[in-house]
């Protein structure tokens, strides 16, 4: 190495460029990707990404991440875009999944020090964490269900009994499902008070305010169904996709997006094809139809969102769950719509409903199932390829390193015998 | 009096060194134990003058400062060191290379942080400029990359 060289950060090996952006913070990460090919071919790597992330955050440089949701949200549904994945595994969540993750990474910490790695300790923080969480959500949901039908059976036999009515057990049920969703959403809502996130609270009040008094409305003035149903099907529809979109970062809004506003839904629209059908009074075979999908739907997708939530890098979550789950509840919402809207127009079909209904189901639990083994092999293959990446490229350096090491041993041995 | 060792840079020049402080680079330490006489010079011919004797002065500092000065005052000349010896961004660079190839880890990880400071807030033209890297990237790249994480130039609110 002479003093006339001229030497340019390019130059540097890569493991010494490794322990640079190593120390770097997002926003130099950033800028040294657009800087030059090869520091964005390095960058591809997501350590620097997560070590810039928890230094960012340790160091309380908690602006550098407010907003960018904003942006790395547009691409996260197109996944012809090679932008698509390089998101999930750089950043994999928005920003309140991330911050999330900075917490448990540092309760974990403070929690369980130990000496296995951090990722195994992150495991068992989270498995530990959401097994708690599961069961209070299940225990809620029991006491909750037994004492709103209770309610609900006590007041109609209050009312009937006054009237001399006969209610079907399909009422019960139905103004069961209403008054348990407004009970829900309102927590949620409160929830989502105190945790300060305006935008969820506001969607979620649009839902308690809008939807379920019009679903109640509608259910009580059956006569009114074309004017109703539509509009209001068309909003809680909008409500489930947008929900769907913005609250997959937190537990409990990610479960009330992907379980129950789905089963809500379908509950109505049992309830309004059976009525339409005048069918309240033969329950058995149309009802469990109806439900087959949303039954197994909340312990299925429960499942693989605490099976993503669990096996996968901490980092790297959220997204194809998100993405089956959703292309799941579509496929179902949009095959029910079409054929509710089949069987209004001709009412031959009453006759021959059962068979229309199960293959269309069918093929809508075929094509969520589709999407998420899809879905999930790809983001397996993906991060998987990632993993191999990272590993190939640590293994390659060290090697480099042993080699050069040796090298100039043998060098500089040589030269002193 | 402890031993001293005879260094030959790249340039031709002579040095010693104290011994304790010429272990502090594992690679020289690594040598020392195998082969070399300490009567004997060792050539380090990818060494320029000018860093070895930053790399002794450094080295000698930290055998002398060990269990004696407060980690303040070392961390002080520390800082003070590497202000001195990064003032020029060739000759960090190639200083930074050295001490790699040496394998002297505290000042190592030094000049890598100066590296990061001296990254912090540039735009990547003054980066390019400053630190003589190419511009290889298409535009349309360029422009990808950036919207991927222009949320991190936005002003938060």
């Amino acid at each position: 190495m002479s003093g006339s060289t001229y030497y340019s950060l390019c130059d540097l090996s890569d493991l010494v460029l490794a322990e640079i952006f190593e120390r770097c913070d997002l926003k130099t990460l950033a800028t040294l990707r657009i800087t030059n090919s090869k520091f964005a071919e390095i960058l591809k790597n997501d350590q620097y990404w997560r070590q810039a992330c928890i230094t960012s955050v340790e160091q309380e440089q908690i602006e550098l991440l407010p907003n960018r949701e904003k942006y790395v949200r547009p691409s996260l549904f197109d996944p012809q875009n090679p932008l698509h994945y390089r998101h999930m595994n750089v950043f994999g969540m928005s920003n309140r999944g991330f911050l999330n993750t900075i917490k448990v990474y540092k309760e974990v910490n403070q929690e369980e020090p130990g000496d296995s790695t951090l990722d195994d300790r992150v495991r068992s923080y989270k498995r530990k964490k959401f097994c708690r969480f599961y069961l209070m959500m299940a225990l809620g949901i029991l006491v909750w269900s037994a004492l709103t039908f209770s309610l609900v059976v006590m007041a109609f036999a209050s009312e009937a009994s006054s009237k001399g009515e006969r209610k079907t057990i399909l009422d019960y049920w139905t103004t069961s499902g209403i008054i348990l969703a407004v009970l829900y959403v309102g927590v949620v809502t409160v929830f989502c008070f105190l945790e300060r996130s305006g935008w969820f609270a506001f969607l979620y009040i649009g839902v308690v305010v809008f939807v379920l008094p019009g679903l109640w409305f509608d259910r009580i003035f059956t006569s009114s169904h074309w004017f109703g149903v539509i509009p209001i099907s068309l909003l809680f529809l909008a409500f489930t996709v947008v929900i769907c979109w913005q609250c997959c970062d937190h537990d409990i809004g990610r479960i009330t997006a992907y379980c129950w506003l789905p089963l809500i839904y379908l509950c109505y629209l049992a309830s309004f094809l059976l009525s339409t059908l005048k069918l309240d009074n033969v329950i058995s075979l149309p009802w469990s139809i109806v439900m087959i999908p949303a039954l197994f739907a909340v312990p299925f997708t429960s499942y693989v969102l605490h099976k993503t939530e669990l096996d996968e890098d901490v980092f790297d979550v959220y997204s194809s769950t998100k993405q089956c789950c959703i292309w799941f509840w579509l496929a179902i919402v949009v095959w029910t719509q079409m054929i509710l809207i089949l069987l209004r127009s001709d009412k031959v079909f009453k006759f021959h409903y059962h068979f229309c209904f199960i293959p269309i189901y069918l093929a809508a639990v075929a094509v969520g199932i589709y999407f998420l083994v899809k879905s999930k092999e790809e983001y397996s293959d993906r991060s998987w390829a990632v993993r191999d990446r990272r590993n190939t490229l640590q293994t390659q350096l060290k090697q480099q390193q042993k080699e050069r090491k040796a090298a100039r041993l043998d060098q500089l041995l040589s030269e002193l015998a | 009096m402890s031993e001293t060792l005879t260094l030959v840079s790249a340039d031709g020049k002579t040095l010693t060194a104290p011994k304790d402080a010429i272990m502090r680079s594992a690679m020289l330490k690594n040598l020392l134990e195998v082969a070399a006489n300490s009567d004997e010079q060792i050539p380090l011919d990818f060494v320029h003058s000018e860093d070895l004797e930053n790399i002794i002065e450094y080295c000698k500092y930290h055998v002398e400062a060990e269990g004696k000065a407060s980690e303040g005052d070392i961390s002080k000349w520390d800082g003070e060191f590497i202000n001195r010896v990064t003032q020029d961004d060739q000759k960090h660079l190639r200083l930074i290379q050295t001490t790699d190839q040496l394998q002297i880890e505290g000042l190592f990880k030094l000049l890598v942080q100066g590296i990061v400071r001296k990254l912090h807030n540039k735009t990547p033209e003054q980066i390019r400029e400053k630190w003589n890297i190419p511009d290889d990237l298409p535009k349309e790249k360029k422009d990808e990359i950036f919207n991927t994480t222009n949320w991190l130039y936005k002003k938060s609110q």
